[in-house]
């Protein structure tokens, strides 16, 4: 067979994708049958929920957008060997400083106040992951501990702008004053809910994949992810690689925040973000922490998220399903291994029989 | 006078999180980091909850909510450990799969209102002492069950032969291997133990505290749990301190507002900010004792050539 | 076969074969050890004897074959078996946790509790016992970080002796001890044999096994070729057997040396703990020189490599290299000074495993393959091809991942790599550990290009023979110091044998005290 290497691997990963999503939907379907729903029922709700009408597509993009660009953010420093847990909070930073950034300089074209609150997300993240970035790498703290802290600090800074200072005494619920209309992301198609934010996404993804692949800068982190001790032998900077991945892990994950204000909401509120800092740490994992992989299995996640709210509504389930759904594919996504224990006994008895 | 009362809460509160991070503890001396503490705690606040409330007999709920953290570790150790899965995405799928399914259980099965669950002790002659009586000895008996199996587990570390395993597990496993250590069993009877004691301390708010459930009752403690486990440097007495320590604050916010008035907290901080400490304190700890005795295999899989 | 011949037989294992994908490990092996002998397991590495063993202690399961124990058939399917059997195995690599204590380390897995309560004070008593009673001194309290190899060695021997082991084998037991350690270590065998158990010694070290074996059985490729009485053989039969060829030295062709390239003046350095690693380190090499670094793994020879090529900060000292001082900078601009640094670690420091081949040639110079921060990838693969095929390495292509390559081949992309980048200077550290004798000669061939090209190499080994053949001169490293240099053409083999233990030898040749 002259398939080249690069094809066996793709298509190998192929076969436990298939699988993991196949058994997903196979455990919800016990759970929703236990719930008293019907699961063809339901999942047609989801399907439909997720790609039924332009409409409901748009909400299904507009869904992915943070789920790849915080997907992005975590492969970017994973590729230095750092793991930035601390998605959530990165996310919801980005999303503050896009609403500061939205109330403030309103005097500002939309030409110019858009790439700023953008500008603004991405360094203010960038800055606070990358605080725990020079921390692991010039003193060795554990990242995965203190960026999964992290995330609670900004939410309770979130919590306290929502409440107190941002709070828009106009509406009932604690929510923020909504950004001024020069900061709203365009929205690509009229009447729907898709913004920039999927664009600059796909847009992302494309330019961290030509980063790592084709840049000086992307070969050395590379280095330094896979092994840090022949990494300084070649003459590499270990720290300043980690401090620069880390820096545009942050960045992303805060525009993905950027987008959910002023692509989506408009305002910030509690808990608006929850959840998707994880969801995208999935989504990375998934794609093998490749850029275009990750292009398609955060798809995959805002498919799941977006139509499961429908099935909340279609098949009358509560709403703790969507979470419950998201967390087995999450699960489910780990069970590739079995495909390699059944691929090894079926050939173990295969070779039995011929001797 | 406040201090009474506020201990009285730090210890009640230190309950689940002395629960949570022991069994945690556990773990990560055998190897296992358990990101997923949140998510068992979850399902044993559900476990409780469910188990309460149907039966009216809130020691089923104990056992209902020990069950369903076991059940949630069983997953996240057949993954890992059988499966040599990575364990950070495990535990935050079980995080998200613990949030989602444990209000989806309950509203499933259409359980709403309170529990009954367990009232405070009233230990005889002990709790009428005149300072320490209130503090300490007018617990819900789950407290007092925690103290005990606090102090069993440090023996277990660290005077039996199971303990001197699961250390030589969470360092080298290769070395207990050629010794003739099953590695894989003694890292699932860690996890299972983790997470049957989360579970434990995670009933404690639906049975012992709120006496309700909603979604995310929880509210992060068990990051706070697995936090306090990193900064006590895996030592079972130092965890058991710094979730008191933890527990105070938490508990100090619930007064927040008396604090205020009184002028023991400057009107200037706002709550939320309060609220940060716990984490900016074990960030803070992490970056002053950098020279950590983390377990060696901490979070690798082992694999057998 | 008679029942007392049986009887006479502590371990037999007949046909043993094991398959790994893509080569046979162990080729219908028949081997058996007596009561009461030390039998050498001697041959390449990759001949197969450590998978062999590994067999025997439970770690592997055999493809085909049985194996018998005190007469009896047994299945050995895990450590605990073997363990149970009184089988017992000191490893290579030592299998200890380095925070335990010694006694921890002992008795883990055989702890002897009561009702699940350990016994630490027991346990001591035990352990002073069998140390005094077999010679091997340790303090039982101590922490095994704190302990040096050869009294880690202790401590793994101390955890056999512990259960009561019969039967022991060591795996290449002898590679990190000084000779007087080695010395001690095949009298302790040979104590164990009168007692009546039976000792295995895998080795690759002809001398060693001679000296300390009864019988010695050869492997090479999988096979059998013989088992022998040391005492009717002679090295020079051993090594044909084990290579079907004699092992030509290397011959080191006369090269007139000239200028200084690199100068060491009194270096002084910290590790992290704070001990002293390297302490008053002064010598030079010229061009067209090798200066060979002998001594026992451990004793700074490792920090000094790391000193010279930038990776270790010094506290003291000079290290000039070009008559430009270069201490304390940054591998960067040591490297464009034209120095070449084959490092100790292949795997995790000389090669990135999950990179490609393309991308390991160029490693360490990868700013001069870009264009503006953008590499180019069509020089790179033209590159990596070029020298790919210039020495030998063999892969089939140049963007498959090197992990895949064998030990040899790996140190063929090292080398590679460093010598056609023009290096005036060369640091190599251990360049032929691990790798078989055709690999060697290659390695040995190319410094001795190198050498005659002008290349001033500072080689660093633990293998005696390989830096007498190799060196112009010789410098002795103990415990941080070079305690005497000597040339080649004057060396005393039991001189350097004592320097290398310490002893400080002045210009009479008489051996002062041990510092």
């Amino acid at each position: 067979m002259k398939l080249p290497e690069k094809w066996k691997r793709y298509f190998g990963g192929l076969y436990s994708s298939v699988w993991s999503v196949v058994l997903g939907f196979a455990i919800g379907s016990i759970a929703i049958t236990a719930a008293g729903a019907d699961p063809i029922a339901a999942y047609a709700a989801l399907i439909d929920g997720a790609f039924g009408s332009p409409y409901k597509l748009s909400e299904t993009l507009a869904k992915t957008s943070p789920f790849m660009l915080s997907g992005l953010g975590f492969a970017a420093s994973f590729k230095a060997g750092f793991w930035n847990v601390g998605t959530e909070g990165q996310i919801l930073l980005g999303a503050i400083f896009a609403i500061w950034g939205g109330i403030n300089f309103t005097y500002l074209p939309s030409i110019l106040h858009i790439p700023l609150v953008c500008l603004l997300g991405f360094i203010a993240a960038g800055v606070w992951s990358m605080i725990f970035g020079v921390l692991k790498a010039r003193f060795g703290i554990n990242e995965i501990i203190t960026t999964l802290l992290t995330n609670y600090i900004i939410f309770w800074l979130a919590h306290y702008l929502v409440h107190w200072p941002w709070d828009d005494p106009h509406v009932h619920r604690p929510q923020t004053f909504p950004i001024a209309d020069s900061a709203y992301f365009p929205i690509l198609i009229p009447g729907t809910k898709l913004h920039l934010g999927i664009v600059l996404g796909v847009f992302c993804a494309f330019l961290l994949y030509l980063f790592f692949k084709k840049t000086v800068l992307g070969y050395n982190i590379r280095s330094v992810g896979l092994s840090p001790d022949a990494a300084r032998y070649g003459g590499i900077n270990v720290v300043k690689m980690i401090i620069i991945a880390t820096f545009i892990s942050g960045g992303l994950s805060g525009l993905g925040g950027v987008g959910e204000v002023s692509g989506y909401h408009h305002f910030l509120e509690d808990y608006m973000t929850e959840g998707y800092g994880f969801v995208g740490i999935a989504a990375a994992m998934l794609g093998r922490n490749n850029p275009l992989g990750i292009i398609l299995s955060s798809l995959f996640f805002g498919f799941l998220w977006s139509g499961s709210q429908y099935m909340v509504r279609g098949a009358n389930l509560p709403v703790g399903v969507i979470k419950f759904f998201v967390g087995i594919m999450i699960l489910t996504s780990l069970t590739g291994p079995i495909i390699e224990m059944l691929k090894r006994g079926l050939y173990r008895v295969r070779r039995k029989q011929t001797g | 006078m406040l201090v009474i009362p506020l201990l009285s809460i730090a210890i009640a509160l230190a309950t689940p999180l002395i629960l949570a991070a022991l069994g945690e503890t556990l773990s990560q001396k055998s190897g296992v980091l358990n990101v997923g503490l949140e998510g068992y705690m979850l399902m044993g606040s559900m476990g409780g909850y469910i188990g309460a409330r149907l039966t009216g007999n809130a020691w089923i709920g104990v056992l209902l909510g020990i069950l369903s953290g076991l059940i949630a570790s069983l997953i996240m150790a057949y993954l890992c450990i059988t499966l040599g899965s990575d364990q950070v995405v495990c535990g935050i799928g079980i995080n998200v799969l613990g949030w989602g399914f444990s209000s989806f259980a309950v509203r499933v099965m259409r359980l709403y209102g309170g529990v009954e669950g367990f009232k405070p002790i009233d230990i005889p002659i002990l709790s009428h002492l005149p300072f320490l009586g209130p503090i300490l000895f007018q617990h819900t008996i789950l407290t007092y069950l925690t103290i005990l199996l606090a102090i069993i587990l440090a023996i277990i570390l660290f005077r039996t032969s199971f303990g001197l395993r699961v250390r030589a597990v969470g360092e080298e496993p290769l070395a207990a291997d050629t010794l003739g250590i099953n590695v894989k069993l003694i890292r699932y009877l860690c996890v299972l133990l983790c997470g049957a004691m989360a579970g434990f301390g995670g009933s404690f708010y639906t049975l012992a505290w709120l006496r309700e459930f909603f979604e995310g009752i929880t509210a992060g403690r068990g990051f706070i749990a697995l936090a306090t486990v990193i900064i006590s440097g895996w030592n079972p007495y130092f965890v058991t301190g710094m979730c008191f320590f933890f527990a105070a604050v938490d508990g100090l916010a619930l007064r927040f507002d008396i604090l205020q008035y009184y002028g023991l907290v400057p009107r200037i901080l706002p709550y939320p900010f309060f609220r940060m400490i716990p984490y900016i304190l074990s960030i803070i700890v992490l970056v002053v004792r950098k020279r950590l005795t983390v377990p060696k295999a901490l979070g690798v899989p082992y694999k057998k050539s | 076969m008679s029942l007392e011949l049986q009887k006479r037989h502590k371990v037999e294992m007949r046909n043993i074969t094991k398959r790994f994908p893509g080569v046979v490990a162990n080729d219908h092996i028949n081997f058996e050890v007596e009561t009461g002998e030390v039998h050498g397991l001697l041959g390449e590495n990759g001949a197969g004897k450590t998978t062999l063993m590994n067999i025997l202690y439970g770690l592997y399961q055999p493809d085909e074959g049985e194996i018998y124990v005190r007469g009896e058939k047994v299945k050995i399917t895990s450590c605990r078996d073997a363990i149970s059997l009184g089988i017992g195995m000191v490893h290579q690599l030592f299998m200890l946790v380095p925070a335990f204590t010694v006694t921890e380390s002992v008795i883990l897995g055989a702890e002897d509790a009561k009702r699940g309560f350990v016994n630490i004070r027991q346990a001591e008593e035990k352990i002073k016992e069998l140390s005094e009673r077999y010679g091997l001194e340790i303090n039982p309290r101590s922490k095994i970080w704190q302990l040096s190899v050869g009294e880690r060695q202790r401590v793994e021997i101390l955890k056999q002796l512990y259960r009561s082991a019969d039967i022991f084998i060591f795996d290449e037991p002898t590679s990190a001890l000084t000779p007087k350690e080695a010395t001690s270590l095949f009298s302790f065998s040979r104590s164990l044999a009168r007692e009546g158990h039976s000792v295995i010694f895998i080795t690759h070290k002809l001398r060693g096994a001679m000296e300390v074996c009864d019988r010695i059985t050869v492997l090479r490729r999988g096979k059998i070729i013989a088992t022998v009485k040391s005492e009717s053989t002679n090295e020079r039969e051993l090594a044909n057997m084990m290579v079907r060829r004699d092992l030509v030295p290397p011959i080191r062709p006369e090269v007139e040396v000239k200028e200084v390239v690199l100068e060491v003046k009194g270096l002084h350095a910290f590790d992290e703990d704070g001990n002293l690693v390297l302490n008053n380190v002064s010598f030079n090499i010229r061009r067209g020189e090798i200066f060979g670094i002998a001594g026992v793994a451990g004793n700074g020879q490792s920090e000094l490599a790391e000193a010279i090529t930038g990776l270790r900060k010094c506290s003291g000292g000079e290290v000039i290299i070009n008559e430009k001082n270069m201490t304390n900078a940054p591998p960067q601009r040591i490297r464009q000074q034209k120095v070449g640094y084959v490092p100790e670690e292949r795997l995790t420091r000389g090669t990135i495993l999950d990179f490609t081949i393309a991308e390991n040639i160029i490693l360490g110079y990868q700013a001069d393959f870009a264009l503006r921060g953008i590499l180019d990838s069509k020089l790179i693969d033209q590159y990596a091809e070029k020298v790919v095929e210039e020495y030998g390495v063999k892969t089939p292509s140049v963007d498959s991942t090197a992990r895949f390559l064998s030990g040899g081949n790996l140190q063929r992309l090292i080398l590679a790599r460093e010598l056609s980048r023009e290096v005036q200077l060369l640091i190599s550290e251990m360049p032929t550990r691990g790798l078989d004798i055709g690999a060697t000669e290659y390695v040995h061939r190319k410094l001795l290009e190198a050498k005659k090209r002008g290349v001033a190499i500072l080689l660093i080994s633990e293998d005696l023979d390989e830096i007498l053949a190799l060196s112009d001169r010789i410098g002795v490293m103990y415990k941080g110091q070079i305690v005497g240099i000597v040339p080649t053409s004057k060396a005393n083999i039991e001189e350097i044998g004592l320097m290398m233990a310490g002893a400080k030898v002045d210009a009479k040749g008489k051996q002062n005290e041990t510092s």
